[in-house]
């Protein structure tokens, strides 16, 4: 079997960086307009923050940890900010826009080849691999919290998670989102989750799904849903050997994605996904009827979380 | 080739370890939580953090279903240095997520909405 090597992948390296270059260009524009309707979010996209928020949010938080470990005699470097452009675009059910069809496709070949394999190199590592363990131990307790002062917080419908309120990544977190935000925020996202999988669930979603499918069929592609030619796509990309078949792979994934999205366009999918979607918040609203004000308090808890960050964006 | 495709974006970067995929490792049948290097997001097989050795990502993954411990998971935990970390019940990063903070766990995934089918891919510094 041959093995990819940065040797050998150079050149589709530098064909796809060219083209990833542009990826991320066209697709951070289709994020921040939504020209073409992938807008279709639960609860008015309410748990959602677009890559500037988050980024902007990230470096706050950042800045509450610096100071919280330095109220505990512990020197703590901030952590950069990700690039989340690609996922802070991306659908919930999977939905496209033709801006990012046409120039990023699923986002599979662009993900693996413009430096989307992880987080930013830990800021801290440098500074931890030069403690002693005692003191890397404590700095890990004091950063993210020991197991006999850990809290669990519950909410309908989303797992229990458990957490040191005390830990310097929690208390940064309240400093900017204020008290109560770990619950709010799962609260919200329980109420998304459901809300994405009753859309799937949706008689008339899913029979224009399997419009979209007939549709797809019509132009040579045999997929049954919207996830069919991400997993097709993927499985062909982790088998890609040589630097020509992946490079072919990217094309063959914008053009997929392209037949995809005005497949999308044709059977009206964005439109059945919104009819679903506000069916499904209705049904919830009914359910639960203390939801539209607890969605509403974390509405106002991101609201003023993302205006005092506003300008505050790290330059480069 | 059985690999993730985070794993190859960082092979091709030279920094393998920041985005690859821990093997499993012996730990302990019946310790909750065990062998979950720091700087990693952990999958579990049982709930509370039970099921033996966890599968393990440092990187971005779109897609993770290809690894059991993740594709099954019913336990989940950041034990990542830096950042938060989503995780998504649909390949590159679509469906349902659940926002796991740094240096918390979800005991029960198994229980509520898409990810009780498993995490299959995942996004840090969200």
């Amino acid at each position: 079997m041959v093995r990819l090597t940065p040797e050998r992948l150079r050149p589709a390296v530098l064909t796809c960086l060219a083209l990833s270059l542009l990826v991320v260009g066209c697709a951070a524009g289709a994020a921040d307009h939504e020209r073409d309707g992938s807008g279709v979010r639960p609860w008015s996209g309410a748990a959602r923050f677009t890559a500037d928020e988050q980024a902007r949010l990230h470096e706050a938080v950042q800045r509450a940890v610096v100071a919280c470990m330095r109220t505990r005699r512990l020197e703590y470097l901030p952590q950069p900010a990700a690039d989340t452009r690609r996922e802070a675009s991306a659908s919930p059910y999977g939905l496209l826009t033709g801006a990012t069809a046409r120039s990023d496709g699923y986002g599979i070949v662009g993900e693996m080849l413009s430096g989307g394999a992880g987080p930013p190199p830990d800021a801290n590592a440098g500074l931890l691999a030069s403690m002693g363990a005692d003191r890397a131990d404590r700095w890990r307790g004091a950063l993210l919290g020991r197991p006999e002062t850990m809290r669990q917080i519950t909410v309908p419908d989303a797992p229990a998670v458990r957490y040191d309120p005390d830990s310097c990544a929690a208390r940064g977190r309240a400093e900017v989102y204020g008290r109560g935000w770990e619950k709010a925020l799962l609260d919200a996202e329980a109420a998304t989750n459901r809300v994405v999988d009753s859309v799937r669930r949706d008689a008339g979603y899913r029979r224009t799904v399997a419009e979209w499918s007939d549709c797809m069929a019509g132009r040579g592609y045999d997929y049954p849903d919207l996830q069919a030619p991400r997993a097709a796509l993927a499985r062909r990309a982790e088998r890609a050997e040589t630097a020509s078949e992946l490079t072919a792979l990217g094309r063959t994934e914008i053009e997929t994605a392209s037949r995809d999205w005005a497949c999308e366009r044709e059977v009206r999918l964005h439109d059945a996904a919104e009819q679903a979607q506000r069916r499904a918040e209705q049904a919830e609203l009914r359910r639960d009827p203390g939801l539209a004000d607890r969605l509403e308090r974390f509405r106002g808890m991101k609201r003023r979380a993302v205006a005092a960050t506003a300008g505050t964006r790290t330059a480069g | 080739m059985n690999r993730m495709i985070g794993k190859a974006v960082a092979t091709l970067g030279g920094t393998a370890l920041a985005a690859g995929v821990l093997l499993g490792t012996a730990a302990p049948a019946n310790a909750a939580w065990a062998d979950c290097p720091k700087g990693y997001l952990c999958a579990y097989l049982g709930t509370s953090g039970n099921g033996g050795s966890p599968g393990k990502v440092a990187g971005n993954n779109t897609n993770t279903t290809q690894y059991a411990k993740f594709r099954y998971a019913d336990s989940a935990w950041n034990n990542g240095n830096s950042c938060n970390v989503r995780i998504f019940s649909e390949r590159n990063y679509t469906g349902s997520y659940w926002t796991i903070s740094r240096g918390a766990r979800l005991y029960d995934l198994n229980d509520y909405g898409q990810l009780k089918y498993g995490i299959h891919s995942n996004k840090w510094c969200v």
